[in-house]
């Protein structure tokens, strides 16, 4: 439960009702989203009053730290963390998620601007601590301009029996650099890592993911696509790393990447750096431009040329997250 | 309906087709046979407009109007369908979305409205039903995991959908059992009237017992060496093609 004094803290900055932040989310074209909002708006940190019992929200403004902490044996919550309208030439904020044992959270990252003429950097840190038998899907969602830079780096710490899910699409103009380490420290954590990214014009695309088995019968799962148009470039360098005298261990990773222009270029770099005998272990990579023989049967049925080639574009999107129902992944997605 | 006159097709430089002509009038179903690597779908191939195949002299009309520089899509439009040998598999493009898309390409081309999910879902509700495929198919990937036999007949129910004027098969028997060949016969049967034609190539006559043809022709190095009527399967599927 939040403390009296949080209560006010966040009351301070600025409380507002569902709607209000519902029709500035509907302004972006962003449909509306089941669960709770917490919106980075200019200068103002937005929160859901519901929030408030059910969830520990701290946020230090001083430092843009907001630390959300779950509650034990509490039901899923869809929290949805917006970054949007921003005017700062600089936004740095650092999020700290810890979900307590036997808690849940389905939490949403959607980092977007509708204006074309902002300068912005990003600088943002999100830092998940899962304890025993609790469980985050972490849905990313980036869409900015061309005049867009963001360093982001993503960490997850994952105990014993504790699941981390992260389904991201980002479609991007400027430039973007992910640093990502999931650490799974418990027996029986898993992983499932899905990132599917569009780049356009001269976008410049870099991830790099380390998933570190570091106990027993842990299991990671790593799919990336890129799509690179234009003269945008992508990068992803993705580790599986296993230490010694751990056993039972499966780690995969597929790198599937589409070319859509002469000028654009990815470079995939799957990497295993395993210690342990006991694993099973696969990965793969591919870089590629329109596969001539799915399109000829797309237009084989009548369908023109442009809207095979996006269908075969949401195809590669669609496969990396099937099981995918959001809503606005869904509206990205098509 | 189609008439195909002297053509000559290559791929890489390589000659595929030559001299090859064929006439087929409305209402007509023709056969074409012959050994591997004969021509056989390289002649479906060019005639959907697939740009791997060039055509480097000839004609192919349809409706008395020249296509030989329309683009594959533009053919199929036109009422040109191809149930492909080898069904290409499109990961993360549910089936729906291909029907869909395929029908409403055909309906604005025909200056139609586009159909609406409900109409949509009911029309192929239908069609699934007679080709005795289960409502979960369309929501699969297209061809992506499919058998050999789901494969062909997801091909006969695009075909049934998009009710073409040329129809053209492409070794749809081979890889189906002796239930899944009944489906997909009966399904191209229900097409069948006095407008429609169809082109099946195939191997074998036990499709043909099914479906049968007016003319049966037999390729070799590109070209027609003999053409008959349904007999001829018969003569072939007992000499082979060597005595031709």
């Amino acid at each position: 439960m939040g403390s009296p004094q949080l209560n006010s803290t966040i009351k301070s900055r600025e409380m507002t009702r569902e709607a209000k932040i519902e029709k500035k989310l509907h302004s972006l074209g962003i449909p509306i989203l089941s669960g709770r909002h917490i919106v980075f708006d200019k200068e103002k940190l937005i929160i859901d009053d519901r929030l408030i019992s059910e969830l520990d929200i701290n946020y230090d403004s001083n430092n843009d730290v907001l630390r959300i902490t779950t509650h034990k044996n509490s039901e899923t919550i869809n929290l949805n963390v917006f970054s949007i309208n921003l005017h700062d030439s600089y936004f740095s904020p650092k999020v700290i998620i810890e979900c307590v044992p036997d808690s849940s959270l389905c939490f949403q990252e959607i980092d977007l601007d509708k204006d074309n003429d902002i300068e912005i950097s990003i600088n943002k840190n999100i830092e998940f601590l899962l304890s025993s038998n609790s469980r985050v899907h972490h849905i990313y969602i980036s869409k900015f301009n061309k005049n867009t830079n963001i360093q982001k780096n993503l960490s997850c710490n994952l105990a014993d029996n504790a699941t981390y899910e992260y389904s991201s699409i980002q479609r991007l103009l400027g430039h973007t650099k992910i640093n990502s380490a999931i650490k799974l420290n418990g027996e029986n954590a898993k992983c499932n890592f899905a990132e599917a990214v569009q780049l356009d014009e001269k976008a410049n695309f870099s991830h790099m993911l380390i998933i570190s088995h570091h106990a027993s019968s842990t299991i990671s799962n790593q799919r990336h696509n890129l799509i690179a148009n234009g003269q945008s470039s992508g990068k992803f360098h993705g580790t599986i790393f296993a230490e010694k005298n751990i056993y039972n261990i499966e780690a995969d990773q597929l790198s599937k990447n589409l070319l859509l222009s002469d000028d654009a270029n990815i470079k995939s770099f799957p990497i295993l750096e395993i210690y342990t005998d006991s694993i099973k272990c696969s990965h793969g990579s591919s870089v590629g431009m329109i596969n001539e023989n799915q399109l000829a049967y797309l237009m084989a049925r009548g369908i023109e040329k442009k809207l095979a080639i996006n269908m075969i574009i949401e195809g590669l999107l669609n496969d990396i997250l099937p099981q995918e129902n959001n809503p606005l992944l869904r509206s990205l997605l098509n | 309906m189609l008439e195909i006159e002297k053509l000559k097709v290559s791929v890489e430089n390589k000659i595929i087709l030559n001299d090859f002509s064929l006439k087929i009038k409305p209402g007509e179903i023709h056969a074409v046979m012959g050994k591997n690597g004969a021509g056989k779908s390289s002649l479906a191939q060019a005639i959907i407009g697939n740009s791997n195949y060039s055509i480097n002299s000839g004609k192919i009309k349809f409706n008395g109007s020249l296509i030989n520089d329309l683009e594959i899509n533009e053919r199929a439009l036109l009422g040109i369908f191809l149930a492909f040998q080898y069904p290409i598999e499109i990961p993360g493009v549910n089936n729906t979305y291909l029907l869909r898309s395929a029908l409403n390409a055909k309906l604005k081309s025909e200056g139609k409205d586009e159909i609406d999910s409900f109409d949509f879902l009911k029309l192929i509700k239908v069609l699934m039903d007679k080709m005795n495929i289960s409502d979960e198919f369309i929501h699969r990937s297209v061809n992506e995991g499919f058998s050999g036999g789901e494969k062909k007949k997801n091909e006969v129910l695009q075909m049934l959908l998009l009710e073409p004027k040329l129809c053209i098969l492409d070794e749809t028997d081979s890889g189906l059992d002796v239930d899944a060949l009944k489906i997909v016969s009966s399904g191209v049967n229900e097409l069948r009237d006095s407008e429609r034609s169809f082109l099946i190539i195939t191997h074998y006559k036990r499709l043909l017992e099914l479906i049968k043809p007016d003319f049966v022709h037999v390729i070799a190095n590109g070209s027609i060496v003999k053409t008959g009527n349904a007999t001829l399967a018969d003569e072939l599927d007992k000499k082979g093609f060597d005595w031709i």
